[in-house]
């Protein structure tokens, strides 16, 4: 029940998406001895153009051209250390007030990135606070994306009686 | 398209209790835990073959009366995308594993 098959790590099938779609059109009409007319750009005239590939055109459809301006993880990473210092500094751990904290943070962190405008970029923040005892903690995860064009950021404040964990997902909307 | 939450749910608990099932914490091994959790929880999502990108978080943390909060808070397309948390535990560990699943259009 449980397959061994490795999961795809990136968005392999991407490349396949990046050519027309006609192009299979044309090449079967070259292996029958025609020569097939020059496929127009603009989609205008040509018979065997379908009308998909101009949907599928960089010029067309921006978002298969990957993204234009990159997730920044830097200034991402100094929000982070920014907004868990300032609303942590000199607290103690208590239950209520750290639950509040907690969702407030990631409120918080949500809009100042958002603030940072990256078009076509979806968000996902997750924070973690903790009571500093003797017990220990592990936390991990792990992302089925394009690593090409989506990337996190990762934070982690410790102070005398809590530590806090929070990391920033940023994924590119195709 | 939906995420169907609960069936990430059934997945999620599946992985936990096949790696953590009759286990007590241990420090040595929490890494291999973690890792193998995420990553049989990831596998599975991946198998029903619907068109999203995941983001698979694993917290394992020993029991020893310390309290953990967990927040999120995320900016995407409400009608498609989703979110699944699983919380389980057993007498010596408390397991959190949040699953997003943020829709892509092909």
């Amino acid at each position: 029940m449980w397959g061994s098959q490795e999961p795809e790590r990136t968005a392999g099938t991407h490349g396949d998406l990046r050519k027309p779609w006609g192009y299979e059109e044309q090449l079967g009409a070259m292996e029958s001895g025609e020569i097939p007319p020059e496929p127009a750009v603009d989609g205008s005239g040509s018979s065997f153009q379908s009308p998909s590939a101009r949907l599928c055109s960089p010029e067309a459809e921006p978002g298969l051209a990957g993204p234009a301006r990159r997730f920044p993880a830097a200034a991402v990473d100094a929000i982070l250390r920014e907004v868990l210092g300032s609303a942590l500094r000199e607290q103690r751990y208590e239950p209520g007030p750290c639950r509040e904290a907690a969702k407030a943070i990631a409120e918080v962190v949500q809009a100042r990135v958002q603030e940072l405008v990256v078009p076509r970029y979806k968000i996902v923040v997750v924070t973690h606070i903790g009571q500093l005892g003797q017990q220990s903690l592990q936390i991990g995860s792990r992302c089925l994306w394009d690593p090409t064009s989506d990337t996190f950021s990762s934070y982690v404040y410790k102070n005398t009686s809590l530590f806090a964990v929070a990391n920033v997902y940023g994924v590119y909307f195709e | 398209m939906i995420f169907n939450a609960d069936e990430a749910h059934n997945i999620v608990k599946e992985c936990i209790e096949n790696v953590l099932g009759k286990a007590d914490y241990n420090h040595n091994k929490v890494n291999q835990w973690t890792a193998a959790i995420v990553e049989q929880s990831l596998t599975h999502l991946v198998k029903l073959g619907k068109t999203y990108k995941y983001i698979v978080t694993c917290a394992v943390m020993q029991r020893s009366g310390a309290g953990l909060h967990t927040a999120s808070s995320c900016f995407w397309d409400t009608t498609t995308d989703g979110t699944c948390t699983v919380r389980w535990e057993n007498r010596t560990m408390n397991c959190i594993v949040n699953v997003f699943a943020v829709a892509i259009i092909l």
